[in-house]
C-alpha cells in the first residue's frame, strides 16, 4: 500500500498535537510573569530562570520533590522484588487456581482508587499513621503489585525453561538457579517493570491527596493541586516549572522502556 | 562428574547437599553468566539489601516524624530600659523555643503572605519557626476536618473562613481559646480587645460567648470603581442595583469604543464565591438562622445579577473573587464589587495597572437597604495539635496592633486590619483614603447564616444561581428548587 | 511428576507468591470489605457511626446528583472511547505506512501524553483552555471560530474534559493498533493488493479480524479507565459549573472528604466499583478468555 499525502497530514497533525502542549509547558517555565499570559502569545523570548528560582527557593518545593522520590523509589523497589518472586512462581510452577489468582490480581486494577482510599483513610487514622511517606509506600506497593506480577510473568514466560530445568536436574537449589541463571536473563524485564511502576507511583494522586497533610509527606501531584494558585492567580510560570520538573523523570524513564511500553500497558497481550 | 539426581529432590534436601562437607563433588551448574557468587555472598548481599532498605525506610520515617518539643528553657533576658511590646512574646515563647508550627493558610488574595511575614518576624523574635501551607479554600477546610477525623495532629493552626465557624466550633474541629486567654503566661497584657472591630468579633471569633479564634481578616463587600472614568463622564457611583446595571451598560455599550472597558466583573464562578454576589444584592432583612431565597429579595437579587451579565466582562462566569478583582486591576472593567482586601493589591504597581485611578463606594442599595456581606477569617487552633500554646502565641502576636499596622503598611503585603485603631490610624488612612467609609460599611453589614449546614446550603445556592445565570433553569424554578433543598438541609 | 502435597518444593512455590498475594489482599481487599461494612452505616464526624442497614443504598436511588454524575460519566465514557478508537486506528494505519525509522520516532513521541502526570496534564490544559489567556481561544479566534469559555460554560465543560482525556489516551490506542497492525502477516495483504481490492475492502475483510483481539482489549482498558476518571477532572474543572462535569469518582470524593458522609460515600463507591468491575470483567473475558497464555 502506498503512502499518500493524507497519511502524512494525519501524522503531522498527530505529532504536533502531542508535542505542542509539551513545548508550551516547558517554554512557559522560562518566561517572565507578564510573558506567560501575553496575548498574542510570545514565541521568541529570552529565557529566564526566575520561575525556577521562585519555585525552588521561595515556594519551598523541595520537600515535595523529596517525598515523591522516596515514595516512588522505595515502593517500586519493593514491588519489583516481591512481584518477581511471585511471577516466577506463577510462570514456572504449577499452582492451584493460578488462573483464578492471576485474574483476581488483575481485577484490582478495576478498582476506583477512591473506593479504596475511604476505608484506608479510616484505617490509617486509627493507627495514627497518616502524614507519613511510609503509608504511601505501602499503599503504592499494593497498588502496583498486580500489574508488576503480570508484567514479570510475561517476561518469565518468554524465557526458555531448559537452563533452569537442567540446573534443577544437577541439583541446584532454587536460590542458585534463580541468581545465576534466571536473574541475568530477566534483569532487563525487572528493570522495565520497575520503571513502569515507578511511573505509576510518581503520578499517583488520590492516596496522597487524602492521607497526607503537610510537606512532611505530601508528594508533588498533591501540592500541584493547590500550591499553584496564589494571590497572583494561577501562577503560570511556576506551573510550567513544576510541570517540567515533574514530567522530566517520567519522560526519561518512559523513553528507556519504550520497547516494553505497549506490552506493559496491555498486560502482555500485545507484544509491541 | 555428576550423578544424575532425580527431580524429586526437595528444596531442603538439595540445601543439605550443598552443605555436605568434603568428599562430595559440587554439582555442575550451567553457568550462563560469568559471575559466580558463593552462598555466603548471597547472604551478604541480601543482608546488605535489607539493611539498606530498612535504613532508608527508617530514615524516611524519622525524617517525617514531627520534631519533639524541646524541654529546654532559656534564661529570661533581663530587660534594660523601657519594655517593648514585643518583649512579652519573647518571654512567653521562651519555653517553646525551637518548635516548628504548621499552619494552614488560605491561599490567594495575598492572605498567606501576611501570615508568612508575621511568621518570619515571630521566628526572629522567639525562635519558634512557622511553616505556612497555603491551600485552596476547599482543600484547606477539608484538611482541617481531615486532621480531626484522622486525629493526625499534622497541623497546629489554620485560617478558618468565618462562614464555617458555626459548623466547626460545634463539631469540635477547633479548640476553644478561653483557656489560653485565662492563662497569664500566654496572655499579652497589652492586647487590646476593645480595639477589635465588634461586628467581626461577634460574627467570627466568638460563639456563644466563648472565644474560638483570633480575627485574622475582617472584610466586607464594597464596590470598587474607576474614579477616573467616572469623573470623566461626570458620573457618580450607582446607588441602586438598577443604576448599577445602567452604569455597566453605559461603559459596555455606549463608550466602549473609546474606553474599551466592560461594565463590571463579578465573582460568578460556581463554587463558594458566587453566592456573595447574591447576598450583597439582597437588600432586605436577612435571617441568619433561616435564610430564604425565593422571597422577593432573593429573587430580585437573582434577577439583577442576570441583568448586568450582558454588560460584564465576557469571562465573568469563570471568575472567582480573586480573578474578578484581577480583571478590575488590569483595567478591563469599570466596576467590581469585591472584598475590601482588594485595595491592598490595587496600590501595588506590580499587581495593578490602575494604581491611582480607583476608589471605593458602599455597595448599591437593594430593594430596601444596602446589605454588604460581612466575611472574615479567623485563626483557629486544632484539637490534636501538640503545640497549641506556641500556636496561640503566634496568632496573638500576629493580631497585635503593632503587627497589624506593620503588615498593612508593608507595600509587598496587603491586608485588611481588624482593629479600629489601625483602620483610623493616620499613616494607614494616608495609604488607603477610603478606610473611614469602609469602616462604616463594616458596621452596617449583613452576616452569613450562622447554621452548621451553611457550607452545603451555599453549595446548593451556587448551583441554583449558576443554573439560573446560564439559563439552565428559570428564575422561579431555580429559587424554588434551592429553597426546597434548604428546607431539607435545615430540617 | 507427582509431588506429595506438603513437600518442601510445593512450599517454595507458594511461599514465593505469598508475599504478593498477602500484600494485595491486606491493602486492597480488606479495605473493600471494610468499605462494605461502612456502607451500611451512617458516619458523619464528629458524630459516631451508626448502623442503618440499607438506608444508604436506598437513598442513592433518589440522589439526583449521583444520577447526574452517572450520566456525565456515561456520556464521557462513550464519547472519549469512541473518539479515541477512531482517531487511534486512523493514526495507526498512517503510521504503518511510514518507513520503520520514522515510525519508531513517532511511537516515541506517542509515549509522552500517556506517561505525563495526569495532574500536570490537567494544569497544562487548564492554562491552555483559559477563557482570557489560553492559547486555544487565541488560535480559534484567529481562525475565526470564536472564543469559548471551555471551563466555565456548562455546555462545554464536559466536552473540555473529554478533549483532555482524548489527548491523554489516543496515543496509547494508536500505539496498540500499530503493534497489532505490524503483527498482521503480509501474505493476505499482498494477495488482496494483487487482486485489486479497494482500501476499504482490505481493511474490513483482512485487517479487522486480526485486530479484533487488540481492539477488544483496548476497548476494555479504556472503558474501565474512563469510568474511574478522576485526576484530570479534579484539576481541570473540579466538577465544572454547577455539577455539569462532575463524574462518579469525583462525586464520591466530594461526599467523603468535603461533606464527610463517610458511610454514604462508601456505598456510592461500592456501586461504582461494581459497575466498573462488571463491565471490566465482562469485556476481559470476551477478549482474553480463560486460556493460559
Amino acid at each position: 500500500m502506498k503512502t499518500n499525502v493524507f497519511h502524512y497530514v494525519v501524522i503531522v497533525l498527530y505529532v504536533v498535537a502531542i508535542v505542542f502542549p509539551l513545548y508550551w509547558l516547558v517554554s512557559t517555565s522560562f518566561k517572565t510573569h507578564l510573558q506567560t499570559f501575553a496575548i498574542p502569545p510570545v514565541w521568541i523570548f529570552t529565557p529566564t530562570l526566575k520561575n525556577y528560582e521562585e519555585v525552588f527557593v521561595l515556594r519551598d518545593f523541595n520537600p515535595y520533590l523529596l517525598n515523591s522520590v522516596i515514595a516512588a523509589t522505595i515502593s517500586s523497589l519493593i514491588a519489583a522484588l516481591v512481584a518477581s518472586l511471585a511471577a516466577y512462581s506463577f510462570s514456572r510452577y504449577e499452582i492451584r487456581q493460578s488462573d483464578n489468582l492471576l485474574y483476581f490480581l488483575l481485577s484490582t486494577k478495576m478498582l476506583p482508587p477512591v473506593a479504596v482510599v475511604i476505608p484506608m483513610f479510616v484505617f490509617m487514622s486509627t493507627l495514627r499513621f497518616t502524614n507519613n511517606v511510609l503509608a504511601l509506600v505501602i499503599l503504592y506497593v499494593a497498588m502496583n503489585l498486580p500489574f508488576a506480577v503480570w508484567m514479570m510473568k510475561g517476561f518469565f514466560d518468554a524465557m526458555p525453561k531448559e537452563p533452569e530445568e537442567a540446573a534443577q536436574i544437577d541439583g541446584c537449589s532454587f536460590i542458585k538457579t534463580f541468581m545465576k541463571i534466571v536473574l541475568p536473563q530477566v534483569i532487563g524485564g525487572i528493570f522495565a517493570t520497575f520503571i513502569f511502576i515507578y511511573i505509576y507511583a510518581w503520578n499517583e494522586l488520590v492516596f496522597a491527596l487524602v492521607l497526607t497533610y503537610t510537606n512532611v509527606s505530601q508528594t508533588i501531584p498533591v501540592w500541584a493541586t493547590g500550591g499553584l494558585t496564589t494571590y497572583r492567580g494561577i501562577m503560570w510560570g511556576e506551573s510550567g516549572v513544576v510541570g517540567t520538573i515533574t514530567i522530566m523523570p517520567v519522560l526519561i524513564f518512559a523513553f528507556l522502556v519504550r520497547k516494553h511500553l505497549i506490552r506493559g500497558l496491555t498486560f502482555g497481550v500485545v507484544k509491541g | 562428574m555428576n550423578e544424575t539426581k532425580s527431580y524429586d529432590r526437595g528444596y531442603f534436601t538439595s540445601l543439605r547437599r550443598f552443605y555436605t562437607p568434603y568428599g562430595e563433588s559440587r554439582p555442575q551448574v550451567i553457568v550462563l553468566s560469568e559471575k559466580t557468587v558463593s552462598r555466603r555472598g548471597y547472604v551478604k548481599y541480601a543482608g546488605a539489601g535489607i539493611v539498606i532498605v530498612a535504613g532508608a525506610a527508617a530514615g524516611a520515617y524519622y525524617a517525617t516524624r514531627p520534631p519533639p518539643t524541646p524541654a529546654e528553657t532559656t534564661t529570661m533576658a533581663t530587660a534594660t530600659g523601657p519594655k517593648e511590646w514585643s518583649d512579652f512574646y519573647k518571654e512567653a515563647a521562651a519555653p517553646y523555643k525551637g518548635t516548628k508550627l504548621q499552619v494552614i493558610s488560605v491561599s490567594g488574595q495575598r492572605l498567606e503572605d501576611t501570615l508568612i511575614s508575621s511568621g518570619q518576624e515571630f521566628e526572629k523574635l522567639t525562635g519558634i519557626s512557622v511553616e505556612v501551607t497555603p491551600l485552596s479554600w476547599d482543600a484547606g477546610h477539608e484538611k482541617v476536618v481531615s486532621d480531626y477525623v484522622a486525629k493526625a495532629g499534622a497541623y497546629d493552626g489554620a485560617t478558618i473562613d468565618g462562614w464555617v465557624m458555626a459548623n466547626f466550633t460545634q463539631s469540635g474541629y477547633l479548640v476553644p481559646q478561653d483557656q489560653f486567654w485565662n492563662n497569664s503566661a500566654l496572655r499579652d497584657p497589652n492586647f487590646n480587645f476593645d480595639d477589635l472591630v465588634p461586628s467581626i468579633v461577634d460574627l467570627n471569633c466568638t460563639w456563644q460567648n466563648e472565644w474560638w479564634g483570633l480575627p485574622y481578616i475582617g472584610d466586607v463587600s464594597v464596590l470598587f470603581y474607576r474614579k477616573d472614568l467616572f469623573d470623566k463622564y461626570d458620573m457618580k457611583p450607582p446607588e441602586t442595583w438598577d443604576e448599577y446595571t445602567q452604569t455597566a451598560k453605559f461603559f459596555a455599550k455606549d463608550v466602549f469604543e473609546q474606553e474599551h472597558v466592560y461594565g463590571s466583573a463579578e465573582q460568578l464562578k460556581m463554587g463558594i464565591d458566587c453566592p456573595t454576589s447574591w447576598v450583597y444584592r439582597y437588600g432586605g432583612p436577612f435571617d441568619q438562622y433561616h435564610p430564604v431565597v425565593n422571597n422577593k429579595y432573593g429573587k430580585q437579587a437573582f434577577q439583577w445579577t442576570k441583568d448586568v451579565l450582558p454588560y460584564s466582562a465576557p469571562a465573568t462566569l469563570e471568575y472567582d473573587s480573586m480573578e474578578s478583582g484581577d480583571a478590575f486591576l488590569r483595567g478591563d472593567v469599570a466596576m467590581n464589587p469585591n472584598w475590601g482586601f482588594l485595595a491592598g493589591k490595587a496600590v501595588d504597581p506590580t499587581m495593578s495597572k490602575i494604581q491611582d485611578k480607583w476608589f471605593v463606594a458602599p455597595v448599591p442599595k437593594g430593594l430596601e437597604k444596602r446589605t454588604p456581606f460581612l466575611g472574615g477569617w479567623v485563626l483557629g487552633i486544632l484539637p490534636y495539635s501538640k503545640r497549641k500554646e506556641a500556636a496561640f502565641l503566634f496568632f496573638e502576636y500576629h493580631s497585635t496592633q503593632q503587627n497589624q499596622k506593620r503588615v498593612v503598611l508593608d507595600p509587598s503585603l496587603g491586608s485588611v486590619p481588624t482593629r479600629t485603631s489601625v483602620l483610623s490610624d493616620p499613616d494607614v488612612v494616608a495609604k488607603f483614603p477610603y478606610y473611614p467609609a469602609y469602616v462604616e460599611s463594616l458596621l452596617t453589614s449583613v452576616a452569613r447564616p450562622s447554621v452548621p449546614e451553611f457550607l452545603e446550603m451555599w453549595d446548593v445556592l451556587s448551583i441554583a444561581f449558576s443554573d439560573y445565570l446560564t439559563n439552565a433553569k428559570g428564575l422561579d424554578e431555580a429559587t424554588d428548587w434551592c429553597q426546597a433543598k434548604w428546607e431539607e438541609l435545615l430540617a | 511428576m507427582h509431588i506429595p502435597f506438603f513437600s518442601s518444593k510445593r512450599l517454595l512455590r507458594y511461599a514465593l507468591i505469598a508475599p504478593a498475594l498477602i500484600w494485595v489482599i491486606v491493602f486492597m481487599i480488606f479495605p473493600l470489605i471494610y468499605s462494605l461494612n461502612l456502607s451500611f452505616q451512617t458516619w458523619q464526624p464528629p458524630e459516631p457511626p451508626i448502623y442503618v442497614g440499607l438506608k444508604n443504598y436506598i437513598e442513592m436511588l433518589s440522589d439526583e446528583r449521583f444520577g447526574n454524575a452517572l450520566q456525565n460519566t456515561s456520556i464521557f465514557t462513550i464519547g472519549t472511547v469512541a473518539t479515541e478508537m477512531a482517531i487511534g486506528l486512523l493514526v495507526a494505519l498512517s503510521i504503518s505506512r511510514l518507513k520503520p525509522r520514522i515510525a519508531e520516532k513517532v511511537n516515541v513521541v506517542s509515549v509522552i501524553p500517556i506517561v505525563m502526570t495526569p495532574v500536570i496534564t490537567g494544569i497544562l490544559w487548564r492554562m491552555i483552555m483559559h477563557g482570557d489567556y489560553g492559547i486555544l481561544n487565541y488560535y480559534l479566534s484567529m481562525l475565526g471560530l470564536g472564543r469559548y469559555s471551555w471551563l466555565s460554560d456548562p455546555k462545554l465543560t464536559l466536552f473540555s474534559n473529554m478533549i483532555v482525556d482524548i489527548w491523554h489516551w489516543t496515543p496509547f490506542v494508536a500505539l496498540a493498533f500499530t503493534a497489532g497492525i505490524s503483527a498482521i502477516p503480509r501474505e493476505p495483504l499482498e494477495a488482496a493488493q494483487l487482486d485489486g481490492a479497494s482500501y476499504w475492502q482490505t481493511f474490513k475483510n483482512i485487517m479487522l479480524p486480526y485486530l479484533r483481539t487488540i481492539l477488544m482489549l483496548v476497548l476494555l482498558l479504556r472503558v474501565v479507565e474512563a469510568i474511574l476518571f478522576f485526576d484530570i477532572n479534579f484539576i481541570l474543572t473540579k466538577g465544572g459549573p454547577g455539577v455539569r462535569s462532575e463524574m462518579v469518582s469525583l462525586y464520591v470524593y466530594k461526599n467523603a472528604f468535603w461533606f464527610w458522609n463517610l458511610g454514604y460515600s462508601s456505598a456510592l463507591s461500592y456501586i461504582v466499583l461494581i459497575i466498573a468491575d462488571i463491565i471490566g470483567m465482562a469485556l476481559f473475558f470476551i477478549v482474553i478468555g480463560r486460556k493460559k497464555k
